[in-house]
């Protein structure tokens, strides 16, 4: 009896103690992406009170929409730049790091600053240093190419924002490189050293086979904010010039908001996360593998 | 012995100029920060001649940063605190109970889900909502955060839990301890070092966010730190100093938070890389 009265108890306890996770989650997670397939279906303008269902009609018209596909290859030219350069560069700083240097929590401490600010700073900060400081060294040794703010040329504006996103973006990568190349055993390295492998030997078939989980959760991690990329853009360009930098997240909010196609937008939006749901479900797989590996 | 010279030179070579392009921008924003406008068009990256503070009053006198400080503040630390009571609350009875009861497993892929549904399939229908419920403001937004860091805050808290073993538990519930002085006896003591690494974690996202906050708050007074900048340079573009000084204001709390939990953050932030 005192049993059954227990086990009704912790039942109860139970229950309430998931009951406000699940239900905050429900509403605001769960809830509004149901919403969304629902009015992706509709020609609604997000404000008036009547709407009809089109059908798929939204998703068809996506297929000859030119800025829909501009920034389908803006985001995704603008990935692989991404992905590339924090992967190598990641590496390259994880190796150095790993070197015996003096002062090394040092190093690692500051190379790990940028990724603590925010996204927006940082973009905002180099707004500033690209319209004033790089026209001032221009002007000062007279380089005519420098003077201009790059942001207003269209392929200037593109590398602006990929070098505030590989500025901050590198730091946490750099540290997971850093604490899987500590995970190799030194004697395996210091045994390879004396068979007489050189240190590109050393790399291809000792250092880098350790290396290649993280080497997958990097890439895998700047695919998906790559394809997210926002704040960047506001801070630096707001998606100009002429639409060069507008990313799929801004031209989805202000297609919604702005320019009264709410339906038509979220239908894009549902479109562009199917594509980050499936590097996501990528992710989990090579993150099992990574335990697997250990 | 004069190749491995070389190296340890090209070493340091590479580490230190890596360290000034990190530090070139903070340099120019504090620099920037104290000199004068017509200073600053003569002279950009050296240190200023004379040095002022009056940016600073400026901006204090503008009176937009402090609100913006203190929503911010209020925001983060709201959110924290219910981070560190709801998560680990259900991720207990999640952890102890999915490897008996299908309902408790189901809720965990359920939660687990969001991992993989990323902020643009709901970003627009949340806003349409939060304006419907009349919540488009700071404490609306609190609520968006708690939504959205169940999954990844409840993934790493099952985890960890998995690896505790249930000896002590099980001997507190014989000895007739209820569930709830169980849980904030035992497992919440236990569950403190995860507990802290997703407060971290979460922290740093909650302070940064920009795409949220920018969405879903309409009111001026309701601005964060973020908001505020962006408003800010972007009614002062060419202002320059004013506009650094504005950076740097906002950049100190961070920067103090680092320097006193470093080693935390740099963990925090990494475990949700890997894991999530």
């Amino acid at each position: 009896m005192k049993k059954i009265h227990k086990n009704q108890e912790r039942n109860l306890t139970h229950a309430l103690f998931v009951l406000p996770s699940v239900s905050l989650y429900t509403i605001f997670s769960i809830f509004p992406i149901f919403l969304g397939i629902y009015y992706s279906f509709t020609d609604w303008d997000g404000i008036k009170k009547n709407y009809s269902f089109i059908g798929f009609r939204n998703y068809i018209r996506m297929f000859s929409d030119k800025r829909f596909w501009h920034s389908v290859s803006f985001n995704l030219r603008y990935t692989i730049f991404l992905v590339l350069g924090v992967t190598l560069l990641s590496i390259g700083i994880g190796l150095l790091l790993n070197q015996k240097v003096r002062g090394k929590m040092f190093f690692r401490a500051a190379y790990f600053f940028p990724a603590v600010i925010s996204a927006l700073t940082g973009g905002l900060i180099f707004n500033q240093i690209y319209g004033k400081g790089i026209p001032f060294i221009g002007e000062l040794l007279g380089i005519g190419l420098l003077q201009k703010n790059i942001l207003t040329s269209k392929v200037g504006a593109q590398f602006g924002i990929l070098f505030v996103n590989l500025w901050q973006g590198v730091a946490i990568p750099t540290v997971l490189v850093l604490s899987a190349l500590q995970t190799i055993p030194q004697e395996l390295i210091e045994s390879a050293s004396l068979d007489g492998a050189d240190s590109r030997q050393l790399f291809r078939y000792l250092i880098f086979p350790f290396l290649l989980p993280t080497i997958s959760i990097i890439i895998i991690l700047n695919l998906k904010s790559g394809l997210m990329l926002y704040d960047y853009v506001m801070a630096l360009t707001t998606g100009g010039p002429a639409r060069a930098t507008e990313s799929l997240t801004m031209l989805i909010y202000a297609q919604a908001f702005d320019e009264m196609k709410f339906g038509y937008a979220i239908a894009e939006s549902i479109v562009v996360s199917v594509v980050i749901i499936a590097v996501s479900v990528l992710q989990i797989h090579s993150t099992n593998r990574k335990k697997v590996y250990e | 012995m004069t190749r491995k010279r070389i190296r340890t030179i090209g070493v340091y070579t590479a580490l230190i100029i890596g360290l000034f392009i990190i530090a070139i921008p903070f340099y120019l924003s504090l620099v920037s920060s104290v000199k004068t406008q017509s200073e600053l068009s003569r002279n950009f990256f050296g240190l200023p001649v004379k040095a002022t503070l009056e940016n600073y009053f400026t901006i204090m006198q503008k009176g937009d940063f402090l609100p913006a400080l203190s929503n911010s503040f209020v925001i983060t630390v709201v959110s924290l605190a219910g981070f560190a009571i709801l998560l680990p609350m259900a991720s207990y009875p999640i952890s102890r109970r999915m490897g008996t009861s299908r309902i408790y497993m189901m809720l965990y892929y359920y939660m687990l889900a969001s991992i993989f549904i990323p902020f643009q399939v709901k970003m627009i229908p949340i806003v349409k909502l939060m304006n419907t419920l009349n919540i488009a403001n700071r404490w609306g937004l609190i609520l968006l955060y708690l939504a959205g860091s169940t999954g990844e805050g409840m993934f790493l808290m099952t985890g960890y839990l998995s690896t505790i073993p249930t000896d002590m538990e099980e001997a507190a519930y014989i000895d007739g301890a209820s569930t709830w002085q169980v849980f904030t006896q035992i497992i919440a003591p236990v569950m403190r070092p995860i507990t802290a690494t997703v407060l971290i974690k979460n922290c740093l996202w909650v302070w940064n966010d920009f795409m949220m906050p920018s969405m879903v708050l309409r009111l001026r007074e309701d601005r964060t730190l973020p908001l505020f900048q962006y408003a800010f340079q972007g009614e002062y573009a060419t202002n320059y100093p004013l506009v650094f000084a504005a950076f740097v204001m906002a950049m100190i709390p961070i920067m103090i938070f680092y320097c006193i939990m470093q080693k935390n953050i740099i963990e925090g932030m990494m475990s949700g890389a890997v894991k999530g």
